[in-house]
């Protein structure tokens, strides 16, 4: 890939994440409070719910398609920083399924118990973070 | 003759779009096709005529269509508030690590979908 191409990848790769995180950490902070909303809470998650599906969905997806074209250009699939991250990221991914489908159930109506799972994508974040960065030669 | 009704979708979409197993079916479809693409076109294209550009190119969005099914169908599974049988959440991922399983899949997303009234 040419290096002026490989960094608009890379540029957009890193916004598509900060995006999708900040709607991780959003989905999380939801799934902590609305449970003490009562009332409100459908309101509210279906806010919470609009915003999931037109921003964080469409920027997970997009964090995906560009990782693995800025890895496939590194070729480093075989390194065992990438392998490691990526599971970080497949954790990441099956949370969000999870928080999603959360947000809709209490979206119709239902009771969801509060699930705290902030802390948790806050160490995810700096493991990947540490590994993008330093890429360590294990 | 009474007049149709049709069934209320337990799990409709947001704003009235497409129900959760209509999306699980799409995503089930797409991950079964390029398993085979692969498996069947582009794998043999490159170990009998050289050509690894098919590997390339349809291996990564196989595994795009394979984390796009996953999240669909995570999501189906704990969006259901009737909550699906151990047995099914275990052969709804098994399907897809099976080749030909995504189609068997396929076949019990329709089967599902028609049990809980989404109206295939």
């Amino acid at each position: 890939m040419e290096p002026d191409l490989y960094l608009w990848v890379k540029a957009a790769h890193v916004a598509a994440v900060l995006i999708f995180i900040g709607g991780m950490v959003a989905v999380g902070v939801s799934s902590t409070i609305l449970p003490l909303l009562e009332n409100k809470a459908a309101t509210a998650s279906r806010a919470i719910g609009r915003w999931n599906a037109c921003l964080t969905i469409p920027a997970l997806a997009a964090s995906w398609v560009l990782g693995l074209i800025l890895a496939m250009s590194g070729n480093w699939f075989a390194q065992a920083w990438l392998q490691a991250k990526l599971l970080f990221v497949l954790l990441m991914t099956g949370l969000h399924a999870i928080h999603s489908a959360r947000l809709r159930r209490i979206a119709s109506g239902e009771i969801c118990p509060a699930w705290r799972t902030v802390p948790l994508v806050a160490a995810v974040c700096i493991a990947i973070a540490g590994l993008v960065v330093l890429k360590p030669d294990w | 003759m009474a007049p149709h009704v049709p069934p209320t979708d337990p799990q409709p979409g947001p704003r009235g779009g497409l129900p959760l197993l209509r999306w699980l079916e799409i995503a089930a479809a797409v991950e079964a096709t390029t398993l085979l693409l692969l498996m069947f076109v582009a794998v043999p294209l490159k170990h009998l005529f050289d050509w690894p550009l098919g590997v390339r190119l349809v291996g990564p969005l196989h595994g795009l269509a394979f984390v796009a099914f996953c999240w669909t169908a995570l999501h189906a599974i704990v969006a259901d508030p009737t909550g699906w049988p151990r047995y099914d959440k275990l052969r709804i991922f098994l399907g897809t690590v099976i080749p030909l399983g995504g189609y068997w899949n396929l076949r019990f997303i329709a089967r599902k979908a028609r049990r809980t009234g989404t109206g295939n």
